[in-house]
C-alpha cells in the first residue's frame, strides 16, 4: 500500500522529512519498503502566475511569458504550450531544478538559463508528464487558482487539519427516500446510507486526481474518486450507487442459499457462491457486499442522485466470497482484515460532504444507520508482571500507560493490572500478548536492554538422522561427487515413466503442468541436470543428491498412505576422464557407479549387493545419447542397518604375510560373473581377505559361447604364515563348487 | 681471443652429476680457475684496453657463475636430466576432480555449527504437511488473511476436516509443533528444510526454497534473551561485529514479532536477515503447554537469502540449475 507523505501531512502536524517518517514507521512495525519521489522532487518547482503573454518574435509557435514566481522580480519564460494564458497559475521549473525527463545520456533534464531563438528564458512552464504526475502533454498544467505563488507545487497545498465533517451530526434518516434493512446481521454488522442529489458527474479536480495518482489509483469520476479518497482517509470502503437505478427504493442486505450469476462493474459476469452477502434492491442484487458493485447500478455520466453505502461486513464472509471468486479488491482487502464498525457513519458523512463539494450536489438531510448489535470496545488487561516476564526487562508503569494512552487504549492502572479498552479500529488487538507487543514496539525493540549473556538447558544429543545424513554427504564428497539440489516438483507427463501412475502425488494448484508432481525419485532431477550441463559443453559429471521423495504406497511415514523418505542418489554421466597424455579419454561405465556404491557400503560397514529390490541399489541407465547412470539408496533403511553395526573398535592389523593365489575359469557366457564371485567368496571361507577379478577374456582360443574370468584371492591367517598347502585345499573346494554349479573349468596357463 | 675461448668451454662443459659440478667449479670458478686467470692477465694489458677487457671478463665470470648455480639447483631439486619426455615434471598433470557440497548445504552447515555451539539440537519433519501443523496450530485461524502471506500448494483437500488438508509446507515452523508435541520443555532445537510457496519464478523468488528455524521453549525465556541470541548468532554467522536493528513485524505464531536487519556499508542499505519473536500463547496452548508456565522464542531465516549475501549471488535460480561451473566454485 502506498501512503502519500504530503497527504499524510494533512492530518498530522509533523516536522519530519519523508525519510524520517519512513524510519519511524519502520521501527514501529510498518515497514517502509521504499520512498518513491513522485516525478520531480519538486525542489525548485514553484507555482507561478502568468502576468502577460506575447508572441515570440522569431517563432510562430512559441510565446514569451512574463511570470510572477514569488521571487520578487518578474521572470521571462519562453513557452511552447498552446494553452498558456495571462492570469493562469502554473507549475514553473526554476533555473537549477531537475525534471523527471530522461535525456539521451540517461540523466535527467536540468533547467538552465537559455536563449531560445534569440530571446532569454529563465525557467520552464511544466506539463503534467514533465512533473511525472500524469501523462497529459496536451499543454501545460493549470493549477487551482487559490494556490499562492511561491509555495512548493507539491500536489496541493491544503492547510494541515483533519477533515471537517459537517454532515456527521444528522439526527433524521432518509427512510422516506429509501428503505434499508439487514437480513443477516452476522454477515453485515452495520449499514449506513446517505444521499446527495443534483450532482454533476465529471472529472475530479486536479488536487483529488493528483492525490489518487500519487498512491497509484486511476481517477475515474468525481463520485467514485471521492469514495476511493475517503476509503484511504478513513480505511472504510464505500460504494456509490445511482439512486435512480435502485428499484423499489429499497436496500436489503442478504445472502442466497444458491449460486447467483452477477455482473460486477468491471463488466464480467461471475457465479457468486451460495452464502455470499449481497446488497439487493427491490428485485435484484446490486452489489456483492464488501467486494464490488454491480454494473446495473453504477455511477454514470447521467447520474444525478447518488446513494452512498458505508457498511461493515464480516471479515470471514467477505474473504470466503473473495477467495471463491478469485476477486480481491481494495474493499475486500480491508474488510478481510477488519474495518472499524464505528467509523462507518463518519466516513459516510465525509464522503457525502466531499461529493457535494466537488460535484455541485446537495446532501439530503438525514442518515439511515442500521446497526443491529453495536460493537463495543473490548476490554483487555495487561499485567506489568506479564510484560516483564515476556520482555525480560522492566519498563516503568508510567511509560507503559503513556504508550497505551497515545495508542488510544485508555489505560487504567489498577496496580497489578492495567485495564485497557481496545479501540474498535484495532481489531488485531484481542489478547494480553497483543498489548505487550504494542508497548514493546512503541518503546522500540532496540531500546530493550541486553546483557550479552544467554542461558541454556542441557543440550540434547543430535538425532541419528542428522549424523547419518552428514556421513553420507561427506562420503559422497570424498569420492569426488558434487552435490546438487534439484526441483521436487516434476512435469506430470514424465514422472509416470519413473513409477506407477497410481503411486504419484500431485498438487491441486500447480504453477504449471511442468511443476505439478511430487518427485517419486531423484532420477529425473539428475538426468535434467546432466542434460543442462551437456548442453553447456560439460564433458563429464559426477553428482549426488540427498532429498525426499514422495509416493502413495504402504502405511505412510507421517501421513496415512503417503511415504515421504530421504533418498541418496549417486550418478555419473559422460566422460570419466578427458583425453590427456596420461590416459586416453574414457566414458563412465556402470561399474564406476557400482564402485561408488560399494565404497559407501564399505564406509557404512555394510554389504549391499546390486539388486533391484527395495532398500538396495537400482542402477539405471538412461536412453541418452551419452552414457548416464544413477542409483538411489533409501536413507532411513540404510540408517537402520548402519546403527545395528557394532561400535567401531580397533582390530590389530595382521602379523603374518598374506598368500595370493590366481586362477581363471572358463564358463558359458550366460553365467553371471557376480554369481561366480559370490560362490567363490562363500567357499573361500574366513581366511579370504580380498578378492579381485583381474581379467576377463573372450574369443580365440575360447569357443564362441565361452568366457574366462580370472580371480586373484588373497588369504590371511591371524595365527600363522600360510603356505601353498593351506591355500590349495581351499582353491580345490572353490573350483569343485564352481564346476558343479556352473560347469566352470580351470583355465590352464 | 681468450675470453671467447673460455666462454665456449663453459657452454660445452656437461654438468649432469655432482662430480661434474665440482669439476666445473674447479676448472672455472676456483682461485686457480680459468676465470681468475683471465683477471690475473689483465695487468699485462695496456691501460687503455683494461677497462674494455675487464668488462668482458666480468661477463664471462657471470655466465660461469650462472651456469654453476643453475646446475647446482637442478641437481638439488632432483631435476636430473630427462630420460624420457614423460618424466618431465613440468608436464601438465591430469586434473583431479574434487567433490563438493552444494553452497546451500555449506551455508546451512555453517549455520548449524553456530547453533550447535549455542546448545541447540536439530529436528526434522515432512515436506508434505497437514493444515494442522502448518497453519492451525501455528495460530493461523481458518479464513484468516495471514494465510495469504504464504501462497500454498495443496495436495489434498479434506472437506469434512480442513485441518487434515494436505499441503506442501510453506515454512519449517510445523516442525516446531511436532517437536513440542513430542517432547516437553526444555526444547532447544533448530529445524532446517525445504519449503514451498506457490509463487511465480523470478530472480528473487522460486516456488521452493530452504529455511532454518530455531525454537527455545522453557521457563523464563524472554525477549531480551532472544535479542541477545540473535546478536550472537548474526555475528557468529557473518564472522564479524555488525551494525544491526530490530523492527516490529508480524508472524501469526509469534508475538511480539520482529525482523532483524544488518547494515550493508557497501550498498549503503539495511538488509533483512531473519524473522523472530516470542512464541504466541495460542501456539503454546495448541500443543498443550501452559503459557503462564512456559515462554519461548522462535526465529527463522532463509538459507538462500544468507547464501546470496555471503557469496553475492544475485539470482536465486542459480542454486537449482546445478551448473557444474557454478558447483566447482564451491569445492
Amino acid at each position: 500500500m502506498k501512503i502519500s507523505y504530503n497527504w499524510l501531512k494533512q492530518y498530522i502536524d509533523i516536522d519530519l522529512t519523508a525519510e524520517q517518517v519512513a524510519e519511524s514507521l519502520t521501527l514501529t512495525g510498518l515497514e517502509v519498503e521504499e520512498i518513491e519521489h513522485i516525478g520531480s522532487n519538486f525542489n525548485g518547482i514553484v507555482v507561478g502566475e502568468v502576468l502577460s503573454v506575447r508572441p515570440h518574435e522569431n517563432a510562430d509557435r512559441l510565446t514569451v511569458c512574463t511570470m510572477n514566481a514569488g521571487t520578487g522580480t518578474n521572470l521571462q519564460i519562453i513557452c511552447g504550450a498552446p494553452n498558456v494564458r495571462a492570469g493562469q497559475k502554473v507549475p514553473v521549473a526554476m533555473v537549477g531544478s531537475v525534471l523527471p525527463i530522461k535525456l539521451e545520456d540517461g540523466s535527467n533534464l536540468v533547467i538552465r538559463k537559455a536563449k531560445i531563438r534569440g530571446v532569454a528564458s529563465e525557467g520552464m512552464i511544466c506539463a503534467e508528464d514533465e512533473l511525472g504526475l500524469g501523462d497529459d502533454h496536451s499543454g501545460i498544467m493549470v493549477l487551482s487558482p487559490d494556490i499562492e505563488p511561491g509555495t512548493l507545487a507539491a500536489v496541493t497545498g491544503h492547510p494541515l487539519k483533519l477533515p471537517d465533517n459537517p454532515s456527521a451530526g444528522h439526527t433524521s434518516t432518509i427512510a422516506d427516500r429509501i428503505d434499508i434493512s439487514i437480513e443477516n446481521p452476522d454477515k453485515c454488522y452495520r449499514y449506513v446510507g446517505m444521499m446527495v442529489e443534483n450532482v454533476t458527474v465529471g472529472p475530479s479536480p486536479d488536487w483529488l486526481q493528483n492525490r489518487l495518482r500519487a498512491i497509484g489509483l486511476r481517477p475515474i469520476n468525481n463520485v467514485v474518486d471521492v469514495t476511493n479518497y475517503v476509503m484511504y482517509e478513513f480505511g472504510q470502503p464505500l460504494h456509490a450507487f445511482d439512486y435512480e437505478r435502485i428499484s423499489g427504493k429499497t436496500i436489503v442486505v442478504k445472502d442466497y442459499n444458491r449460486e447467483i450469476p452477477f455482473t460486477t462493474l468491471d463488466d464480467s459476469e461471475r457465479n457468486v457462491p451460495a452464502g455470499a452477502i449481497f446488497i439487493c434492491d427491490g428485485d435484484k442484487p446490486v452489489a456483492i457486499g464488501g467486494i464490488m458493485g454491480g454494473i446495473n447500478s453504477e455511477i454514470a455520466d447521467t447520474t444525478s442522485t447518488v446513494f452512498i453505502e458505508s457498511a461493515s461486513f464480516n471479515p470471514v464472509s467477505v474473504r470466503k466470497t473473495s477467495k471463491s471468486l478469485t476477486l480481491q479488491t481494495d474493499s475486500s482487502y480491508r474488510f478481510e482484515r477488519g474495518v472499524d464498525p464505528n467509523i462507518t457513519r463518519i466516513a459516510a458523512a465525509r464522503c457525502a460532504d466531499l461529493i457535494a463539494e466537488i460535484s455541485g450536489g446537495t446532501i439530503i438531510d438525514g442518515t439511515t444507520d442500521v446497526y443491529p448489535n453495536e460493537i463495543k470496545p473490548l476490554q483487555v488487561n495487561l499485567r506489568p508482571s506479564f510484560l516483564k516476564r515476556i520482555l525480560g526487562t522492566e519498563i516503568e508503569t508510567d511509560t507503559v500507560t503513556a504508550i497505551l494512552q497515545r495508542l488510544g487504549f485508555q489505560p487504567d492502572n489498577k496496580g497489578t493490572v492495567i485495564e485497557c479498552l481496545v479501540p474498535t479500529f484495532r481489531p488485531d488487538v484481542t489478547m494480553e500478548i497483543d498489548l505487550v507487543e504494542e508497548v514493546a514496539r512503541i518503546y522500540n525493540y532496540n531500546n530493550i536492554p541486553t546483557t550479552g549473556r544467554i542461558a541454556f538447558s542441557k543440550p540434547s544429543l543430535l538425532p541419528k538422522e542428522e549424523t547419518f545424513q552428514a556421513l553420507l554427504r561427506d562420503t559422497a564428497k570424498a569420492m569426488g561427487f558434487q552435490e546438487i539440489y534439484t526441483n521436487s516438483l516434476l512435469p506430470d507427463q514424465v514422472a509416470a515413466t519413473f513409477t506407477d501412475a497410481d503411486h504419484l502425488l500431485s498438487t491441486l494448484n500447480p504453477i504449471s503442468k511442468d511443476q505439478s508432481l511430487l518427485r517419486p525419485t531423484l532420477g529425473y532431477g539428475f538426468l535434467k541436470t546432466v542434460a543442462y550441463n551437456f548442453n553447456r559443453l560439460a564433458e563429464g559429471v559426477r553428482l549426488f543428491e540427498l532429498g525426499n521423495i514422495f509416493t502413495k504406497t504402504g502405511n505412510g511415514t507421517y501421513h496415512q498412505g503417503i511415504r515421504e523418505e530421504a533418498v541418496l542418489l549417486l550418478g555419473v554421466a559422460g566422460q570419466r576422464s578427458r583425453e590427456h597424455w596420461t590416459s586416453p579419454a574414457a566414458d563412465y561405465t556402470v561399474h564406476d557407479l557400482k564402485s561408488a556404491f560399494e565404497a559407501i557400503a564399505r564406509k557404512l560397514r555394510l554389504h549391499f549387493e546390486q539388486d533391484v529390490t527395495e532398500n538396495r541399489i537400482n542402477y539405471t541407465c538412461s536412453g541418452m545419447a551419452r552414457p548416464a547412470y544413477y542409483g538411489e539408496l533409501n536413507v532411513p533403511a540404510l540408517q537402520g542397518l548402519y546403527y545395528q553395526n557394532d561400535v567401531l573398535t580397533y582390530k590389530p592389523v595382521p602379523k603374518y604375510p598374506p598368500f595370493d593365489f590366481d586362477f581363471a575359469v572358463i564358463v558359458s557366457n550366460t553365467v553371471a560373473a557376480g554369481d561366480l564371485e559370490s560362490v567363490t567368496r562363500k567357499e573361500a571361507g574366513p581366511l579370504l581377505s580380498s578378492l579381485d577379478v583381474f581379467d576377463i577374456f573372450e574369443g580365440n582360443p575360447l569357443q564362441d559361447n565361452e568366457k574366462s574370468v580370472a580371480f586373484r584371492l588373497r588369504f590371511i591367517d591371524d595365527d600363522k604364515t600360510l603356505t601353498i598347502k593351506d591355500v590349495q585345499a581351499i582353491i580345490g573346494k572353490i573350483l569343485g563348487k564352481l564346476e558343479k554349479m556352473y560347469n566352470a573349468k580351470l583355465r590352464s596357463q | 681471443m681468450a675470453t671467447e675461448q673460455i666462454l665456449k668451454e663453459i657452454r660445452e662443459f656437461p654438468i649432469t652429476t655432482p662430480t661434474e659440478l665440482e669439476e666445473f667449479r674447479l676448472a672455472f670458478l676456483s682461485k686457480k680457475g680459468k676465470v681468475a686467470t683471465l683477471f690475473a692477465g689483465m695487468g699485462k694489458l695496456p691501460p687503455e684496453q683494461r677497462a674494455d677487457f675487464g668488462k668482458q671478463a666480468n661477463e664471462v665470470k657471470q655466465i660461469a657463475q650462472q651456469k654453476f648455480e643453475n646446475a647446482r639447483d637442478t641437481l638439488e631439486q632432483g631435476k636430473a636430466s630427462f630420460t624420457s619426455a614423460r618424466d618431465d615434471i613440468s608436464l601438465q598433470a591430469p586434473r583431479q576432480q574434487l567433490g563438493s557440497l552444494h553452497p546451500l548445504t555449506q551455508t546451512l552447515d555453517e549455520i548449524k555449527s553456530v547453533f550447535f555451539r549455542l546448545g541447540f539440537s536439530i529436528a526434522f519433519g515432512p515436506e508434505l504437511e497437514d493444515d494442522f501443523h502448518n497453519f492451525s496450530a501455528l495460530n493461523f485461524p481458518p479464513e484468516h488473511p495471514a494465510r495469504d502471506m504464504q501462497d500454498t500448494f495443496y495436495v489434498r483437500k479434506d472437506v469434512e476436516n480442513p485441518r487434515k488438508d494436505l499441503l506442501l509446507r510453506t515454512h519449517t515452523s510445523p516442525v516446531q509443533i511436532r517437536k513440542m508435541l513430542e517432547q516437553k520443555p526444555p526444547i532447544r532445537s533448530i529445524m532446517p528444510g525445504r519449503v514451498y510457496r506457490n509463487e511465480a519464478v523470478t530472480a528473487k523468488s522460486y516456488f521452493l526454497f530452504h529455511q532454518v528455524e530455531a525454537l527455545y521453549v522453557d521457563r523464563n525465556v524472554t525477549f531480551a534473551e532472544l535479542k541477545d541470541t540473535l546478536i550472537i548468532l548474526a555475528e557468529m554467522i557473518f564472522e564479524k561485529e555488525l551494525k544491526y536493528r530490530m523492527r516490529p513485524s508480524f508472524f501469526p505464531f509469534t508475538e511480539p514479532s520482529l525482523e532483524m536487519d544488518i547494515w550493508n556499508p557497501v550498498k549503503n542499505q539495511w538488509l533483512e536477515i531473519l524473522g523472530a519473536g516470542m512464541v504466541h500463547p495460542n501456539v503454546l496452548r495448541s500443543v498443550n503447554l501452559d503459557p503462564e508456565e512456559y515462554t519461548g522464542f522462535a526465529l527463522g531465516m532463509g538459507i538462500e537469502r544468507i547464501a546470496k549475501l555471503r557469496y553475492e549471488i544475485g539470482d536465486i535460480r542459480t542454486f537449482y540449475e546445478n551448473d557444474v561451473r557454478f558447483l566447482d566454485q564451491f569445492v
